[in-house]
């Protein structure tokens, strides 16, 4: 049974190629050995546990072993159950009634029930980054001690999304652990696969075996959900913020697993027998956005940085060219994915550049251009796109700070004109949706087409009819420049080869994975 | 004695008082809002200004100082504004690991640095003196993150003797806890030790030309009785404040060495609060730095009548 059940994760995530590993080794077939302690060195430390408090990456790889949501993303971006047995959607698409699994524990050992979905929903919808997804949504209530009714204003296509994603996640809490309490201080309670036991800063988040975990289904279906086991006794994620000491201590044995590994030590790491590496392809995309409130209202402007950038070059300088030059806002593994507005991308025209510049009245003004040293590819992506628009004949002035720095900045719209980040995997196009509204944006953007579209997109839930209109949407926000996607951005995993059931996704997923002994 | 401590004690107070308000104005006038780093970048301004209010940064500069001044007084250093606990506590949590990592350090570069200084001034312009003065120089201008990663490919990595990186706590399993301190401490050591062989070196060539060093020589006195009792402790003077500044650097500067050997000192804890902007973090670690700092330079100046019987304090 076991055997079976990691054969579907592995085919499930090769049909879906996100995270296709570049070298040998990825879910070994074998039975599953309980025990042992993982010790996975992450990039960054988490700067909460509170899994309701941030969008931090740390936050949710960590938090998707303790917690879990009513729903949660397979391999493949659908919408499965986890915490949820069933649901059922009224007529109208405005009421979903939430049938919850029974017997689940939190891991102080009481049974879950629906006061604590309702609890931890309105905590959510009070306090969390990402509450605005929910505004749709008007009331939830307890329909029986395992049953929850949520009343939406309006149809919304993305709901489900929504209560699904693990980016901020709505996980649920005991109502004890999350009542009355702001952002940052919920107890660290779940029901997911591993229990939280122990954060010193800097040093380790410890997470053991929670013995009464109810798994929910039969078969890992990949991605964030089906059924999770934990096999290892306890996991100790660390930080170790230098690439060199997480390549170290991988070859040492140190670490069981490590993300973000440096490619120029990727040749150094596959030829060593004991270990395996796994490419993240694609993790993230670089972007660049600009302050439509200034200079750049003008979208001769806009147009005119578009057709200089040469987005090979740009990725040569960023990722030492280990990723994938490609216009989509979805990655190609993702059913999401449209090429809509791509013949705008990657351009490698300065000439055009120049006579845009000329038609929208530039004359040699200073832009200035915020970028981060806290993310190193960003600020390479900076340089490469400073000196093409230079060639374009543009006058462009960097501005360089610390990430906390560069969002400072930001706040101050008098103060930038364009401005780098990135973007995760998103797992439902409505997560891009805040960009592009006049009410959430940060950068200024407004277009009522775009409205009009975001609109019709979050009414349409058929998925071929949402499709349709996402594809709308990447094709006016390219006509419109409201922002630039640079390139695919890959990154590298590398893990022990004794580390057996060890899929490479998105997120790192280390349930149903063991260590030989 | 009391009394020069006592005033020394107290002459320390103005100065803890301008740390901590250069410390204030210095983190908040770095551009960056810790409730923005909290929520992440897609974070609306009407939620960054809920967490502010809760974090207590929307009073105004002087009233969250005299906020923050009023409770330190106490003893209270506020809360971190991620780590969950008190500043107190964190950096309490900290100190002994940063503590036995520079006493370690300390300990090689004196194993080194003295007898390497002693070495090279009793032999003068010979190869030795060559030999310590050269690596003295590599030691000064090798920096210490980089020694570090050589370190661990050598060791570490190639022949596995040592790890690569972590923290045992020393009290809690005296062998691993050694282990993995063995690198980070000498490649911190490393640079002080260079610095105490060169001031060893300068303080005992002086002292060593001295007419009591001569009259020692030629009342028999033998080579150790010489060079240690009668020179090397004449010379100590400007050593001991070497080592003095040492410790201090040792105990706050570490930084880059805690970073890469993933070591949970308090070097590392200040970069990361200063990175997220926990402001009463921040000033705790910049106030204890002071702190100790302080203590060091009394001590050494204490020291002093210990190798000097003509200096007293009084």
């Amino acid at each position: 049974m076991a055997r079976q059940r990691f054969v579907v994760t592995v085919v499930a995530t090769l049909l879906v190629g996100i995270g296709l590993p570049a070298a040998a080794g990825t879910a070994a077939a074998g039975t599953p050995v309980t025990g042992g302690t993982l010790r996975v060195a992450l990039t960054a430390s988490a700067p909460s546990l509170d899994p309701h408090s941030g969008t931090h990456l740390a936050i949710r790889e960590i938090g998707m072993h303790i917690f879990e949501n009513l729903l949660a993303f397979d391999s493949k971006f659908q919408v499965v159950p986890q915490l949820t047995e069933r649901w059922e959607t009224s007529a109208d698409g405005k009421v979903y009634t939430f049938h919850l699994r029974k017997g689940v524990k939190f891991h102080n050992g009481r049974e879950m029930t629906a006061e604590d979905v309702k609890a931890s929903v309105d905590r959510f919808r009070a306090i969390a980054p990402r509450r605005n997804e929910l505004d749709d949504m008007e009331k939830i209530e307890v329909t029986g001690p395992a049953t929850v009714r949520v009343t939406l204003k309006r149809v919304n296509a993305a709901f489900l999304a929504a209560i699904a994603n693990p980016i901020c996640q709505l996980a649920i809490l005991p109502k004890e652990a999350v009542e009355g309490k702001p952002i940052n201080k919920a107890d660290i309670v779940g029901t997911g696969p591993y229990k939280f036991v122990e954060w010193i800063p800097d040093r380790w988040v410890r997470i053991v075996r929670f013995p009464d975990y109810k798994p929910e289904g039969k078969v890992d279906v990949g991605g964030l959900g089906g059924a999770r086991h934990a096999y290892a006794d306890e996991i100790r994620f660390i930080p170790v913020p230098e690439p060199g000491a997480r390549v170290a201590g991988l070859q040492t044995g140190e670490y069981d697993f490590a993300d973000f590994l440096p490619t120029p030590a990727m040749p150094q790491l596959t030829g060593d027998r004991n270990l395996r590496v796994a490419r993240l392809g694609p993790q993230n995309y670089p972007t660049v956005y600009f302050n439509h409130t200034g200079r750049f209202k003008n979208l001769k402007l806009r147009q005119a940085v578009q057709a200089a950038l040469n987005m090979d070059e740009i990725m040569q300088v960023a990722n030492d060219g280990d990723g994938r030059v490609d216009p989509g806002f979805y990655f190609k593994e993702q059913v999401w994915y449209t090429t809509a507005g791509g013949k705008l991308y990657n351009q490698k025209n300065p000439a055009k550049a120049k006579q845009l510049l000329k038609e929208a009245g530039y004359n040699g003004e200073r832009v200035v251009f915020v970028t981060n040293t806290s993310y190193d590819y960003m600020y390479k992506a900076a340089q490469v796109i400073q000196e093409q628009l230079k060639k374009a004949g543009m006058n462009v002035t960097l501005g360089v700070y610390d990430w906390p720095g560069s969002l400072a900045v930001r706040k101050d719209m008098t103060k930038w004109d364009m401005f780098t980040s990135s973007h995760s995997t998103r797992f439902d196009p409505s997560a891009n949706d805040f960009y592009f509204r006049e009410k959430t944006t940060f950068f200024g953007y407004k277009n009522p087409k775009m409205e009009a579209l975001l609109d019709k997109a979050s009414a349409a839930v058929k998925f071929e009819e949402r499709y349709k209109v996402y594809e709308e949407v990447q094709k006016l926000a390219y006509e419109d420049v409201a922002l630039l996607k640079l390139y695919d951005h890959y990154t590298w995993q590398g893990y022990s080869a004794k580390l057996q059931g060890y899929t490479p996704w998105v997120m790192v997923r280390l349930w149903n994975v063991w260590r030989e002994k | 004695m009391t009394i020069y401590v006592l005033r020394r004690v107290s002459g320390v107070v103005p100065v803890l008082i301008l740390v901590a308000l250069g410390s204030f104005l210095l983190v908040h006038l770095v551009p960056g809002d810790p409730a923005m780093v909290m929520l992440g970048s897609d974070a609306t301004p009407q939620q960054i200004q809920s967490l502010r209010t809760q974090m207590g940064l929307d009073r105004s500069l002087p009233e969250q100082f005299l906020i923050w001044m009023r409770q330190a007084l106490r003893g209270d250093l506020g809360e971190s504004f991620f780590l969950g606990r008190p500043v107190t506590q964190a950096l309490m949590e900290r100190l002994p690991a940063t503590m036995q990592l520079a006493m370690l350090s300390l300990f090689f570069s004196l194993l080194i640095g003295v007898p390497a200084g002693i070495l090279a001034s009793v032999r003068q312009n010979s190869r030795w003196d060559q030999l310590v003065m050269i690596t003295a120089m590599g030691g000064i201008s090798i920096p210490s993150f980089w020694l570090g990663l050589f370190l661990i490919l050598v060791f570490s990595v190639n022949l596995g003797w040592l790890p690569s990186g972590g923290y045992v706590p020393i009290w809690e399993e005296f062998g691993p806890g050694l282990r993995v301190l063995i690198l980070p401490a000498i490649s911190l050591g490393f640079m002080q030790a260079a610095l105490i062989a060169r001031m060893t070196r300068s303080s005992m060539l002086e002292v060593l030309r001295q007419d009591y060093v001569r009259t020692a020589k030629a009342k028999g006195l033998g080579w150790w009785s010489v060079t240690l009792r009668h020179a090397l402790k004449n010379a100590m003077i400007p050593v001991i404040t070497t080592i003095g500044t040492a410790f201090g650097v040792l105990l706050g500067g570490a930084v880059i060495v805690e970073i890469v050997f993933t070591y949970p000192g308090l070097g590392r804890l200040v970069v990361l609060a200063v990175q997220r902007r926990d402001y009463p973090l921040v000033q705790g670690a910049l106030l204890l730095t002071s702190v100790i700092y302080v203590a060091v330079n009394l001590a050494v100046d204490l020291l002093y009548s210990v190798f000097d019987p003509r200096i007293k304090y009084e």
